[in-house]
């Protein structure tokens, strides 16, 4: 169908039920296919709208290509990603589930380590004693290494994660962690606190729209208010 | 000045936007809020009977124990931080010719109250004098890389940039050598030759 409007949702979890939600709040009921593993559904008596299951990350690349025209997704994910596909996907709407904060967190028995200026400290006698770098361990290293330079910690370097990153400092991968907490509940239970001024994001889902789409919904007399609205 | 200031201020140097955020932190003395020490004092004495060579992310208790209570001596806060930001401020805006540079600095030291030798070090620089070029000396000159230990040159021959260097006696380490070895160096434009 020529003009088709593709929409990019989470594929799973608590972010996957309130993106439903949210669409079933403004009147657009989704209609999900039979196969309950399929990743494809629609939306009841609307049918130039084609609803896709994906990663949250993903939804973000997809934005940035054009393969979806609308998506929710992370604000996180989306201030991760590089800079020339943040250019190309615009914030319709800040949602009001999916907040969690991005954090810099250290062991509970760093004592002397309360704030950013600690860790700068730590940072550099750890370089200058033992010429090392400070390890941070990340699912966010872009977000990580702005805020650790912003804040003065120049000597880190960045160790990529893909998950259970609160085992870092405890195995021997990584001294300190960033990532992102709703509760908090996860680091204290591994023995890691958050730093006074280590706040690095504050996220929550957001609606989003790929730039390109704006063209096309425009050419066909749409609007992201006609279809997330339904007035 | 603090310890922990003096440090800060010399490990930032290179980085003129994030020294200058420092320097309105030093004057208007809003360094991080005190910190409440209570609760980790009690982990503090219950660490203390721990065994202090034990490891806890890279670090062991001893090292952490020594930096806490270096830490709680140390003042969080401090009367001189605006004085000693004026003088900063005034001293990266010294900008004048070699020849002029040790009344200049006199003046500074006399102006400030601070010590007669406080520029002992800037001694060896006037030996440039003997070659009998035009030498500017500015205070706030090649602040924007961070592996420059000393002195930071660019050389001109009219309006055309020949050459431009420093001194690093860190470098040659941090990139793997065994111990710090005194080193100047300049890149040479051979397109303006």
């Amino acid at each position: 169908m020529k003009n088709l409007i593709t929409i990019g949702l989470p594929s799973k979890g608590r972010l996957k039920e309130k993106a439903v939600s949210f669409f079933g709040d403004r009147g657009l009921k989704i209609l999900q296919s039979d196969k309950e593993r399929n990743y494809f559904a629609s939306i009841e008596n609307k049918p130039d709208i084609k609803i896709i299951y994906l990663h949250a990350k993903e939804i973000i690349q997809r934005l940035g290509d054009g393969t979806l025209d609308i998506g929710i997704s992370g604000l996180d994910l989306l201030n991760e990603s590089e800079k020339n596909l943040q250019n190309k996907i615009i914030i319709n709407e800040k949602l009001d589930f999916g907040a969690a904060n991005l954090v810099v967190a250290v062991p509970d028995d760093w004592i002397d380590v309360q704030t950013i200026a600690d860790l700068e400290e730590v940072a550099f006698d750890i370089r200058s004693k033992r010429n090392k770098r400070l390890r941070v361990a990340t699912k966010y290293p872009n977000l990580t290494n702005n805020f650790l330079i912003s804040k003065g910690v120049t000597q880190h370097k960045l160790i990529s994660s893909l998950g259970a990153t609160e085992t870092y400092p405890f195995i021997g991968s990584s001294e300190i962690i960033t990532d992102i907490t709703s509760t908090g509940k996860t680091l204290s239970d591994n023995n890691l606190r958050v730093l006074k001024d280590g706040l690095i994001l504050k996220s929550q889902a957001c609606l989003l729209t790929s730039k390109k789409v704006k063209i096309k919904l425009n050419s066909y007399n749409l609007n992201i208010d006609k279809i997330t609205c339904n007035t | 000045m603090p310890e922990r200031w003096k440090l800060r201020l010399i490990r930032h140097f290179w980085r003129p936007k994030y020294f200058d955020e420092l320097l309105i932190r030093l004057e208007r003395n809003s360094d991080i809020d005190s910190v409440t020490f209570d609760t980790d004092k009690k982990r503090f004495y219950e660490m203390n009977k721990m065994n202090q060579d034990k490891v806890v992310a890279g670090r062991s208790i001893k090292e952490i124990l020594k930096r806490f209570d270096k830490k709680i001596k140390d003042p969080r806060s401090f009367n001189e931080g605006k004085k000693i930001v004026k003088i900063i401020r005034s001293f990266l805006k010294i900008n004048c010719q070699l020849s002029k540079l040790d009344k200049k600095l006199i003046d500074f030291a006399k102006k400030n109250n601070l010590k007669k030798n406080i520029f002992k070090e800037f001694k060896s620089i006037q030996n440039l004098k003997k070659l009998n070029q035009e030498i500017t000396f500015i205070t706030n000159f090649g602040r924007d890389i961070e592996y420059y230990t000393g002195v930071v040159f660019e050389i001109f021959s009219g309006t055309k940039e020949i050459a431009r260097g420093g001194r690093y006696d860190d470098l040659l380490k941090s990139l793997g050598a065994k111990k710090n070895i005194p080193a100047v160096g300049a890149a040479i434009n051979l397109n303006n030759i």
